[in-house]
């Protein structure tokens, strides 16, 4: 832990992340401003405040492609972080179109083509996920293979089984049940990842994708359990909670994904 | 027909100049300005020869076989034993660092009987039945004029040679011809195995280990973060190579160990602070966690006797051999 925290504070020293740092920061104000004072009414404090979550997914897709092309063809890592850049851009898309139909439709319908953008992200960060963890056990690789493609398929067959078998399958339904247990295969993952690299500095893009997961899953119970419409009615702190953690999860990734570059970028530091 | 073993090298040949201490001298000093590694041999007698082993210039060893018996002498004792023991017929025989360690171990290796063989026709008869299936085998053939050794590791690693006559000194991967085709009528071969009283022998054994654990380390380390880490590595690694005087580095995936001790102790402890140093830079960019984990799966192949050696010479951070 001591480790981590002399690595932040050299981190922070540096211009540059110094920036970014701040520019998260700002991020995070503007959204609580926005969010709890509401200053332009509607629909424009609502764009401003989804402009922002799309912004910070922007940001973590611009860098994953940075990072990505600082790999040459053979080195495996590519395989990762060309799967992390996919997923990021998925996920932008699939924030800008959720924007647009908020903007156009005001009620967003299920399952739409934002949540295309968010599957086929889940998909995509599994790989990455699968590549990083063949790197990590190369002798048991075929091992790491079926528990990507078995995770896979209990998360598309559970919500299946689960809705069918309570007599209230729809596809609307399906895609709402199918997020609480990605986000949470994706959460444990990334989770795992950090608890393996913890202290070395390949933990840090896998902090903003744990983090994601949790924020996610909490979103996903909060809705499901009405908590975050009745919330939202009465202005309580949860739903600003959910959703700035949302937000914060992308800057975390964002931030984490910089890491990665920045030491591409330095190298090893000497001792 | 079993005979008296004669040292490696000591073969002279009628050719070879007669050197005084002062002539002796200036090709130790030439040794040094050139910074060349290898051996030389003093031969005051066909049974009395004094060996100085060079690496980089510097005599870092020296062994006086006298009637079949070796002794190591310090630094003042050989400085005064070419000083008092007169003219001497000197060799100069540059050699890699592997060569010059098994040179070494062969004359460390007090007990060795050898066998006449007849032919260069039963030189691979000769190694087929000495070769042990598991373990490695050092062989050392004396002939009139020349002398040569043949390396087998104990690993799937390439044998390795070591040929001197008057006219050519070969040093190299594999077998060299030479051993399967000459002329010679007499010639006699004895074979060492390892013996972990003899510490050159532990030496060498800690060399491999080296490699053993670098090799697949930094496999792994390329695997999981990349060409251009790698790179930062191995720059980093050039340095303290440098810094500690140490002529070890890493190019294209492999480990190139140019680095000889003559000290089981000193050459644990430099591959100890080499290791240490790798594992540091690993340790902060994969996690001490990853880097225990995939420290412990290099080191479960490894054989019994060799964890032994890990342990007894703390190669590897405590808590990672199981």
């Amino acid at each position: 832990m001591i480790n981590e925290l002399n690595e932040f504070k050299r981190s922070a020293s540096s211009p540059k992340a110094l920036l970014a740092y701040t520019v998260a920061v700002v991020m995070i104000a503007a959204y609580i401003y926005f969010y709890q004072y509401a200053p332009l009414g509607a629909p424009f404090d609502n764009v401003i405040l989804n402009t922002i979550t799309s912004l910070a997914a922007l940001g973590a897709a611009v860098i994953a492609t940075i990072v990505f092309r600082h790999y040459t063809s053979d080195d495996h890592p590519r395989k990762i972080w060309l799967y992390l850049m996919i997923g990021c851009w998925l996920w932008f898309a699939a924030e800008v179109i959720w924007q647009l139909y908020v903007y156009a439709l005001e009620e967003v319908p299920a399952p739409s083509f934002a949540d295309l953008g968010w599957v086929l992200g889940f998909i995509s960060f599994t790989i990455a996920i699968y590549y990083q963890y063949a790197a990590i056990k190369p002798a048991h690789i075929e091992t790491v293979r079926i528990y990507a493609i078995g995770t896979w398929i209990v998360i598309l067959l559970l919500p299946f089984l689960l809705l069918t078998f309570w007599g209230a399958f729809t596809i609307e339904s399906n895609v709402d049940f199918y997020y609480p247990f990605a986000d949470f295969a994706v959460g444990v993952a990334g989770l795992a990842l950090i608890v393996i690299f913890r202290g070395g500095a390949l933990m840090r893009p896998w902090i903003g994708l744990m983090v994601f997961g949790a924020s996610d899953l909490l979103y996903a119970w909060a809705e499901k359990t009405q908590i975050y419409a009745w919330s939202v009615e009465n202005g309580n702190l949860l739903s600003l909670t959910i959703d700035l953690s949302y937000l914060i999860a992308y800057l975390i990734l964002a931030v984490g994904f910089l890491g990665q570059l920045k030491l591409l970028h330095h190298g090893l530091r000497q001792r | 027909m079993i005979v008296d073993m004669v040292a490696v090298f000591s073969t002279l040949d009628s050719n070879e100049t007669i050197a005084s201490a002062p002539e002796i001298q200036a090709s130790i000093e030439a040794f040094r300005l050139r910074r060349q590694t290898g051996l030389m041999r003093l031969s005051y007698s066909p049974s009395d020869n004094l060996y100085l082993f060079f690496n980089r210039g510097k005599a870092i060893s020296s062994m006086f076989t006298a009637s079949g018996e070796t002794q190591s002498l310090r630094h003042d004792q050989w400085q005064d034993k070419i000083q008092t023991a007169g003219d001497a017929y000197a060799k100069t025989i540059p050699l890699s660092p592997l060569g010059l360690l098994l040179t070494g171990i062969s004359l460390q290796m007090q007990d060795a009987q050898s066998e006449e063989i007849a032919s260069s026709g039963d030189v691979a008869a000769f190694f087929k039945s000495k070769n042990r299936l598991v373990g490695s085998s050092l062989f050392q053939f004396n002939w009139h004029s020349s002398s040569g050794l043949v390396f087998f590791p104990d690993d799937r690693e390439s044998p390795y040679s070591v040929y001197v006559s008057k006219e050519v000194v070969l040093d190299e991967i594999g077998v060299s011809r030479v051993f399967h085709d000459w002329e010679d009528t007499n010639c006699s071969a004895s074979v060492y195995y390892p013996d972990s009283s003899v510490d050159l022998w532990q030496e060498y054994r800690l060399r491999r280990l080296f490699a053993y654990i670098c090799k697949p380390m930094l496999d792994r380390f390329e695997l999981l973060t990349g060409r251009a880490l790698m790179d930062s590595l191995i720059r980093l690694m050039m340095i303290f190579a440098s810094e500690h005087d140490l002529d070890i580095s890493i190019s294209s995936r492999s480990l190139v160990n140019q680095e000889v001790f003559f000290s089981s102790e000193l050459a644990a402890h430099k591959y100890q602070l080499y290791l240490n140093e790798i594992f540091q830079h690993c340790s902060a960019v994969i996690g001490p966690r990853l880097l225990a984990s995939v420290l412990r799966e290099i080191l479960s192949g490894l054989p019994e006797v060799d964890r032994g050696l890990l342990k007894t010479y703390s190669l590897v951070p405590r808590g990672i051999i199981l």
